[in-house]
């Protein structure tokens, strides 16, 4: 045990905001629309990945329904969902509680 | 259709610069069909644009912070997707593009899609040709094939060539309109199917 843990000085029935570090999960999901060839161009050129790792997460949304693009904190997750919307990707987001 | 028959429509020069190969009545299309889709989304059809804005949180227990994710961010997302639209309809009939301006005819070309293909209820497997000749989707579907194969050679021209295999080459993906020459454009003002209701 630290000697000096100021953290034990909180009282038992203060409001204590859980904040968890666990990433948030980007995800990209299957659309009739989108084409798979865009999906797969997309993706190498936001997230910057290699053509062989942007296909197979094309087809893990195409066939699976959907797939992890990206895990990150919470506001670079929001820009990456965002990014995504702005081309027409069909992405949310998500934590693991 | 294709004023450089061996090449593709989209094709990257050495200076970075693409080469747009389409003839006049498609430039004219693409000038039209931005204005069109502005319309339908000033109009705030919510049901027509909903795969423009999805949410970014799909979990009940994060809908506060959905509630904050539109609030900031959806004038952004119109505003992007605008700029897109706007700068289709400026260069149209450029002959040469630059990176980001074709970037911004792929996001425009794809926006236009989706809109339509929600409006139209397009569903994977989903051939017009299996529609009776008489089904009101059937001159829009040919327009949204049509944008589809624009959309593929933009994608295969940005992809520097590696885009997936085409059968018969990329001349097929618009044959939609060298078979037709009814639609999608004989007049530069023609309905496209969007509807703004």
């Amino acid at each position: 045990m630290p000697t000096a843990a100021p953290i034990e000085t909180v009282e038992s029935d203060t409001d204590i905001v859980v904040v968890t570090d666990q990433p948030w999960k980007v995800i990209v999901w299957n659309d009739p629309i989108n084409l798979m060839s865009y999906v797969t161009l997309v993706l190498q050129q936001l997230f910057g990945y290699p053509r062989s790792k942007a296909e197979k997460l094309m087809m893990d949304v195409h066939e699976k329904g959907r797939a992890i693009v990206n895990s990150a904190p919470r506001e670079q997750a929001e820009l990456d969902v965002f990014r995504l919307h702005e081309k027409g990707l069909w992405a949310t987001m998500e934590q693991d509680s | 259709m294709l004023r450089r028959r061996k090449n593709l429509p989209f094709q990257s020069n050495a200076d970075g610069t693409y080469a747009v190969g389409l003839d006049p009545d498609s430039r004219d299309f693409l000038a039209d069909l931005p204005r069109q889709l502005v319309t339908v989304i000033e109009a705030g059809d919510e049901q027509s644009t909903r795969r423009l804005f999805p949410p970014a949180y799909h979990r009940e227990s994060d809908s506060e912070r959905e509630d904050e994710y539109r609030r900031f961010m959806r004038q952004d997302l119109i505003e992007s997707k605008r700029a897109s639209l706007t700068l289709l309809s400026e260069t149209a009939h450029q002959e040469l593009l630059t990176h980001e301006q074709l970037l911004g005819w792929m996001g425009a070309v794809n926006d236009i899609r989706l809109v339509l293909g929600t409006q139209l209820d397009v569903y994977e497997g989903l051939d017009p040709d299996d529609l009776d000749e008489t089904d009101p989707r059937r001159p829009a579907l040919g327009v949204y094939g049509w944008l589809s194969g624009v959309l593929e050679l933009i994608v295969m021209g940005l992809a520097g060539g590696e885009g997936r295999d085409l059968d018969g080459g990329p001349e097929d993906y618009l044959e939609y309109e060298t078979d037709d020459d009814s639609e999608p454009d004989s007049e530069p003002n023609s309905d496209s199917g969007l509807t703004d209701s």
